[in-house]
């Protein structure tokens, strides 16, 4: 997937700092969130428990209120006084100061038989109190309809001063904590009923300490709120359906509700039993609770975007110093591969890199030095010899070895060569010889040394064959078919023809470096070596080609056409040897020439 | 429109009695729950014929208590309010047959001018301080009543010949009314209900000298 090693390293960063970030979101996203939702919870406790307090709490403070109201002598004798001459307006008047005085919001007073003298309702408070006709008008009978009055009445009548605090639900639907209390001066005059809403500015209260939203309930219904407008519509539409789905099971469990975009933790509690309608609604926004989480997220994408901009630059830095010189060292050895020994890395770097490309620099000037060593070498002395003398190592010694020699020479080249340019003359003689030694090499021999214009070639040294003697035979035929190709060539540029003599010897010779310690020359040395040179000169005397010994003949293994020309003395040996011609491959052999041309030659 | 007054009934009471002599009414009032007698009741000829000339009584204040708890008297009665506390009280009553206040009083102090209870009628008095005391006045038309005693027993004398109503009052309570005649022709039982005075609570940490009063 990645071709390069830069990428593979972006990657790998990029890969890591996104895998710990994404790791860091996901543990601290859920940290937080759970943490938010417990939090939510315990103060939702802590709510509950101060709607409680508040309650419990007001609900004294009216019963006290209510208790010291009916026991004043003024207020007393007003209601024994205006229930005695029905006077309902003076009774109004003494409700209206009384509630002043005790921060009540309705007050109704009724005779001792449970008649309503008054039921007054105030709002405001001071100069901006604002006074209210409330539900039950003068004369009507509230026994039934008011909660205590029946039971004020009952005991009123024992003698029994009675003061019961209620939770109860208006008409209208709203939540009142009440006090009924009846007027005993000393014996039963009256009863009287003071409410105290549970309205907004109570779920202020409690919203102050508790950080909450707070809405009181009745069944499915909000009575009052500290949310307003929109936030309180949308509350109650979703409220109701909430508690719908709900049912009564699902009544008083933590629920999440969305009010106009904004998330609440909320639960509802029950503020008489479980049973009553009455309720008040707790919500915590978890959006708030969530801030936080936010500002961190944003915070760690911010980290995140930074720690991947510090990967790209880690990685282009990375390249600078690592993949760069490895593409350098990577094209330096291609270029080695194509064969370019002439190629230097240029790394300038301290580490592992620098070394490495020092040791590269080192290695390839080694190659190109040995190579120059061997191109000479191979225009020295043969591509044979020079590969044995580098594997065997170059020595002086010499071994002894049955080897066949080759040696051919130009007839009448010196005369050729005065009449030539000196350029003109080495081009010729160059391309008679690189033509020559094309043939020994095809035929698998080895070029020991030019001389002049004459060619000195082996067969069995520095490596032998079994075919050795063969080779040469074919050799020295392949020289002659290609020494015509070359005289149909030297015709088109009107040159002269060449003609060549060649001389092929088979026996024990010494071979090895001959020379000095700065200039060797692999070569052989012995007498069967003088005779291959003296076979060669012999083919000018004899007008052949191509003379081979009988040694040479007595070894080939293929069929080739020969004659015999003489037999020759050698020094050193007691019996003549025989030469002979051949003349190409095949089966028949020619007989032997005339006799007088054997007296001749000898 | 006024409902009658409506009751527990917890106890009923049986009453007898004789008219063994002339011009004597007596009996017994007994409660049937507990077979005990009832006291403090108030046994009384609605209306008998006669001019009748009132006296004085006394209605005292002592223990933060109204002595006694239940006074009948004749109509025109001077009643006079005593108080033998260390404390003072300030009676009051706001019942139509007599409404008054007495201004703050003690023991030592200024006794207030007797008041005259002129009007028949029941009348509940109350302490503006003290909330649990209470007794009442019961303002009659003629003498011819009495209080029972704490076996429940009364007699009236000096009763005329006639044919009265005779009524029978346990504070608290409905009264409940007869028909008697003096001479009678015989003993008169019926059982009625009575619900026995339950006093009011007093405060616990009230001490006699001294007090939150």
């Amino acid at each position: 997937m990645f071709k390069h090693l830069r990428s593979k390293i972006l990657a790998a960063f990029g890969a890591l700092i996104l895998a710990v970030l994404g790791l860091v979101i996901v543990r601290t996203r859920t940290s937080i969130q759970d943490q938010a939702l417990e939090a939510i919870l315990e103060q939702t406790k802590t709510t509950q428990a101060i709607v409680h307090r508040l309650i419990q709490d007001k609900q004294k403070e009216l019963e006290s209120g209510a208790e010291v109201l009916v026991q004043d002598i003024a207020f007393r004798e007003a209601v024994a006084t205006h229930a005695q001459d029905k006077d309902y307006r003076s009774m109004k008047l003494v409700a209206q100061n009384f509630m002043g005085r005790l921060a009540m919001e309705e007050m109704m007073v009724t005779d001792d038989w449970g008649a309503v003298l008054t039921d007054v309702a105030m709002t405001g408070s001071g100069k901006s109190a604002v006074v209210s006709e409330g539900a039950f008008k003068p004369e009507t009978d509230v026994t039934e309809l008011v909660a205590g009055v029946k039971e004020a009445i009952d005991q009123g009548n024992q003698g029994q001063h009675y003061t019961k605090p209620q939770l109860e639900i208006a008409k209208d639907g709203r939540l009142l904590l009440t006090v009924t209390s009846n007027v005993m001066s000393p014996n039963l005059y009256g009863v009287i009923w003071s409410a105290w809403a549970l309205n907004a500015q109570r779920a202020k209260e409690v919203k102050d300490i508790s950080q909450a939203e707070i809405s009181f309930v009745n069944g499915d219904q909000i009575v009052s709120s500290t949310l307003s407008g929109r936030k309180l519509e949308d509350l109650r539409k979703s409220l109701k359906a909430h508690l719908k789905k709900v049912g009564a099971k699902g009544r008083y469990s933590s629920f999440t509700v969305e009010v106009a975009g904004e998330s609440f933790q909320s639960t509802l509690m029950n503020l008489k039993d479980e049973k009553n309608p009455s309720a008040v609604l707790i919500q915590f926004s978890l959006d708030v609770a969530l801030g936080p989480l936010q500002s961190i997220q944003r915070d760690l994408l911010i980290v995140g975007a930074l720690g991947v901009l510090v990967a790209i630059l880690a990685s282009l830095v990375i390249a600078q110093t690592i993949t760069n010189p490895i593409r350098k060292l990577v094209f330096g050895t291609k270029e080695v591969a194509k064969g370019n020994l002439h190629v230097r890395l240029d790394i300038q770097q301290k580490d592992e890199l620098g070394q490495l490309s020092d040791s590269f620099n080192e290695m390839v000037q080694g190659l190109e030095e040995k190579e120059k060593m061997r191109n000479v070498m191979n225009k020295v002395v043969s591509k044979e010899i020079a590969e044995e003398m580098l594997n065997s190592g170059i020595s002086l010694g010499g071994e002894e070895r049955e080897v066949t020699v080759l040696f051919s020479d130009i007839r009448s080249f010196t005369s050729l060569s005065e009449s030539l340019k000196p350029d003109d003359l080495v081009r010729q003689l160059n391309e008679y010889l690189t033509s020559m030694s094309r043939e020994v090499d095809k035929n698998k021999g080895v070029i020991d040394k030019y001389i002049g214009d004459a060619i000195m070639a082996l067969w069995g040294a520095p490596i032998a064959h079994d075919d050795d003697p063969d080779n040469a035979v074919y050799c020295g035929l392949a020289m002659l078919r290609a020494l015509d190709q070359l005289n149909t060539e030297r015709q088109t540029r009107n040159e002269p023809p060449l003609r060549i003599g060649v001389g092929i010897n088979t026996g024990l010779v010494v071979a090895g470096n001959t020379g000095s310690d700065e200039r060797l020359n692999y070569t052989v040395l012995g007498d069967e070596v003088n005779l291959a040179s003296r076979v060669e000169s012999l083919t000018k005397q004899y007008g052949v080609q191509l003379i081979v010994t009988e040694k040479t003949l007595q070894k080939l293994r293929g069929d080739f056409v020969t004659r015999e020309l003489d037999k020759v003395t050698v020094k050193g040996k007691k019996e003549p040897i025989a030469i002979y011609e051949i003349l190409g491959t095949g089966k028949a052999s020619a007989s032997a020439a005339s006799p007088s041309e054997m007296a001749q030659a000898h | 429109m006024k409902k009658p007054l409506f009751t527990l009934g917890l106890l009923s009471g049986i009453l007898t009695l004789s008219t063994a002599h002339a011009g004597n009414i007596s009996g017994k009032v007994v409660n049937v729950a507990t077979k005990k007698g009832v006291d403090g009741a108030v046994v009384y000829i609605v209306k008998a014929a006669g001019a009748f000339k009132p006296g004085k009584a006394v209605l005292n204040q002592a223990n933060k208590e109204f002595s006694p708890s239940v006074l009948p008297v004749l109509a025109g009665t001077k009643v006079l309010f005593d108080n033998m506390d260390d404390v003072k009280h300030e009676a009051y009553s706001f019942s139509p047959a007599k409404k008054f206040t007495l201004p703050l009083f003690g023991a030592g102090g200024q006794k207030p001018a007797p008041l005259v209870f002129d009007k028949p009628g029941v009348v509940n008095i109350g302490c503006n301080i003290h909330d649990w005391m209470s007794a009442t006045i019961m303002v009659l038309q003629n003498p011819y009543f009495e209080t029972t005693n704490s076996d429940g027993t009364f007699m009236i004398s000096g009763v005329p010949n006639g044919n009265y109503d005779l009524t029978f009052f346990h504070p608290g309570g409905k009264p409940v009314t007869v028909k008697v005649s003096v001479p009678s022709k015989g003993p008169v039982t019926l059982a009625s209900q009575f619900r026995p005075v339950v006093k009011k609570q007093r405060p616990a940490d009230d001490r006699s000298s001294g007090g939150r009063y």
